[in-house]
């Protein structure tokens, strides 16, 4: 049940008023947004429709282009349809009268088909709220974001290295399984996994080895535990300004409605 | 099994978090503590490791494939604090770098891929290591146990044994670790995706008595890849570079002090 | 004498007891290019690990007088850099600045300091335009680059290069030549390019199978067909 990958750090180097923002106001606005868009707990045209005004505004200075969105939104929807698709056709209430008969005893419900809307839109909206982002900043400066945000500084340093090498042994792992292809291996057997097993185990060797490259490396740089210089991004005016509005405007049409 | 935002309610995801925050906590303040300066590059590149082996994906049936998860291999090769960690961060980077999997649901994911196919994974595995020698002790695969080994005696046999390839067949000469390995990892992520069904149900997403079966069923099927894989990657790793893995040195010699 | 590196009856044994040196001796006088040769395996890398003390090694390791050891290993460790043979090891932080930062920062300058010896460091191995860079995007020949930028900004009294060739096209390799030989002061070059030794050292030690075979004038050994074969450099 992967959601699929794409590569998300193919827009993160434009130049859109919402890539110059602070990555600190952004993650602060948007989490909360997927929180509180996430919760809710039942369909409201009112609520939903005013989320989605707000994340429009969002995207439309983020410069991302709708196509890329909506090839993830696609796959996401794929995803609600098969998890929550059953759901308007059973979940009811005692004694409630079918909308319609499809045939025989499957009936679809008010209450199922509610919920699954609701789930569909809250889903949707919080998906493209996290692509925009991860899509509007480096990951890197997201996560000085997440540093300065008081998120511990040895997981940041351990999540930089991964991302670092992430690249490195993927192509490593895509190398070792194109040489199993030529002699033979076509993965479309069960058994095949052995092979990717093998693959694995080579490829976890090789990680762990290179885990020791590098830690000398880094100790013949005079590596106490410092991983990088952080330098704090202040927040401007413009970061003020957008967490301001932002939070009281999708806090408060929450409260309200 | 990454759950995207909007799918769980918010109670569980908030639950999920408070326990993987937890678990996390004593984790990091482990790390901290013990080879602190040596443990960054070390999950660093573990974590990327389990990324990329999660990428190569092997078939299962009728078109469909499934993909490695990984965390009791973390938890086997690292320690499972250390395997915790990892497993954490390979979730998170796929949040918030290919927004796989949800922001709300970093919890939840943590909690059935991290905690309950790693930490869960791991107590299986180290009780089938305890248990399988009395179970089959004087029938005819008990042979092997019923000597006084020593540990060093075991790993020997095990590196010379399965030297590169995969070895369930031969269970009285491996020792207990491979197919202990193997149920426990099937198990890891068949007991993970039950959790994720669960979640699913109790927020009223879908039907109990549909997610349910659709997705035990189907991992029962991506278990048995994860066997074979973990078990491979397991009985590679110990032939070339046994050393490596404290962990086991520990095992077996609880395993020997056992019998 | 002014020796400034010198090895006495250095052994070593890696944790699973393959036995990687086995009683080198050695000096290296002050600003001289000394090339260490030597088969695959020959343990010309081990050798460099135990003279920063990454490793730390049976025998002595005397540096600019000081001997090595656990209480003055971080004092040394700054004064004698190495250059990974693979830069992808090397370079493990997100960008190029934080990389050539490493060193300054860890070694406790400040930030306005820091910055400074990045900038130039940055202008003299001319990497303009990198600062920004995720290591992954840049070519091979950049990264080895960057990755001698990575200990230049530590200013050492002694580089270590551990196959600086290795893996690069033959403009790659002219280029690292050059840049080894622009550095000067004190170098360690641990490698089987022999055109690279014939181009850039004075002198040679070979090693073979953890053992020193030779010693000498970097003409006298490199003629020694005999000496050569056997170790496996021809």
């Amino acid at each position: 049940m992967t959601t699929g990958t794409g590569n998300t750090e193919l827009y993160s180097g434009l130049h859109s008023p919402v890539h110059r923002l602070n990555p600190k106001s952004k993650i602060v606005v948007l989490i909360a947004f997927i929180v509180l868009c996430s919760t809710i707990g039942s369909f409201s045209p009112v609520l939903y429709g005013a989320y989605l005004v707000f994340l429009t505004a969002v995207f439309i200075f983020s410069g991302i282009p709708l196509l890329y969105i909506i090839k993830r939104l696609s796959v996401i929807l794929f995803l609600v349809i098969i998890v929550a698709g059953f759901t308007p056709f059973i979940r009811h209430l005692p004694g409630e009268n079918a909308l319609a008969v499809i045939s025989g005893s499957i009936k679809l419900y008010r209450t199922g088909l509610m919920v699954f809307l609701n789930i569909l839109v809250r889903v949707c909206l919080s998906v493209s709220a996290l692509l925009i982002l991860i899509l509007t900043a480096p990951f890197t400066e997201l996560m000085e974001g997440f540093a300065e945000l008081k998120v511990p500084a040895l997981i940041v340093n351990i999540i930089n290295l991964t991302y670092r090498y992430l690249s490195v042994i993927t192509d490593e792992a895509l190398r070792m399984k194109r040489a199993a292809v030529s002699r033979g291996y076509s993965g479309r057997w069960l058994w095949h996994a052995g092979a990717v097993g093998r693959i694995t185990g080579s490829l976890f060797l090789r990680s762990y080895e290179r885990s020791e490259r590098v830690y000398y490396a880094m100790l013949s740089r005079g590596y106490t535990g410092i991983m990088f210089s952080k330098k704090t991004l202040p927040l401007r005016r413009t970061d003020w300004f957008f967490i301001g509005v932002s939070l009281f405007y999708i806090a408060g049409i929450r409260l309200a409605v | 099994m990454h759950i995207p935002d909007g799918f769980v309610s918010g109670q569980i995801n908030a639950a999920a978090f408070a326990v993987t925050a937890a678990v996390g906590a004593v984790a990091v303040a482990k790390a901290k503590k013990s080879l602190k300066e040596k443990q960054v590059p070390l999950l660093g590149i573990t974590a990327a490791f389990v990324f990329a082996a999660q990428m190569l994906n092997f078939p299962i049936a009728g078109g469909t494939s499934g993909h490695f998860l990984g965390a009791l291999l973390a938890m086997i090769l690292l320690g499972p604090l250390n395997g915790f960690l990892v497993m954490s961060i390979v979730i998170t980077v796929q949040c918030l770098v290919f927004a796989d999997g949800g922001i709300t649901a970093l919890g939840t994911n943590i909690f059935n891929m991290g905690l309950i196919a790693g930490l869960g994974g791991y107590v299986v595995f180290r009780f089938l290591l305890a248990v399988l020698p009395f179970i089959f002790k004087g029938g005819t695969l008990g042979d092997r146990d019923g000597k006084s080994n020593k540990a060093g005696e075991v790993r020997e046999v095990i590196s010379s044994d399965v030297s590169g390839s995969i070895n369930m067949k031969n269970p009285e000469r491996a020792g207990w670790l491979l197919p202990s390995v193997a149920v426990a990892s099937w198990f890891s992520v068949v007991t993970a995706s039950a959790f994720c069904a669960l979640e699913l149900a109790l927020s009223g997403t879908s039907p109990f008595g549909i997610v349910f079966p659709a997705m035990v069923g189907v991992h029962s099927l991506i278990g048995i890849g994860e066997a074979v894989i973990t078990t491979g990657v397991v009985s590679i790793v110990f032939a070339a570079r046994p050393e490596l893995v404290p962990v086991w040195g520990k095992v077996l010699r609880t395993r020997m002090g056992d019998n | 004498m002014n020796s400034v590196i010198s090895v006495r009856h250095l052994s070593f044994s890696y944790p699973d007891g393959n036995r990687a040196l086995k009683d080198v001796s050695f000096e290296i006088d002050a600003d001289r290019c000394v090339a260490v040769i030597g088969s695959n395996g020959a343990g010309k890398s081990t050798l460099l690990l135990n003279l920063n003390g990454v490793l730390m090694p049976e025998g002595e390791v005397v540096l600019f007088g000081k001997t090595l050891t656990n209480k003055t290993v971080r004092e040394l460790r700054r004064r004698i850099a190495i250059v990974f043979q693979n830069p992808d090891d090397q370079l493990f932080c997100s960008n190029i600045y934080e990389d050539i930062a490493f060193g300054p920062v860890n070694h406790g300058l400040k930030s306005a300091e820091v910055d400074k010896i990045v900038q130039e460091t940055v202008k003299k191995l001319k990497l303009e335009g990198l600062e920004n860079r995720n290591p992954f995007h840049l070519s091979y020949g950049e990264k080895k680059r960057v990755a001698i930028a990575t200990v230049y900004s530590m200013n050492p009294d002694i580089y270590c290069f551990d196959e600086p060739t290795a893996n690069l096209d033959p403009r790659g390799r002219r280029e690292i030549a050059g840049l080894i030989r622009e550095i000067g002061g004190t170098r360690i070059i641990v490698t089987h390019d022999l055109d690279l030794v014939k181009d850039v050292c004075s002198q040679v030690i070979v090693l073979d199978k953890g053992i020193k075979e030779a010693e000498g004038n970097v003409n006298e050994v490199l003629s020694d067909e005999k000496l050569l074969y056997k170790c496996g450099l021809l």
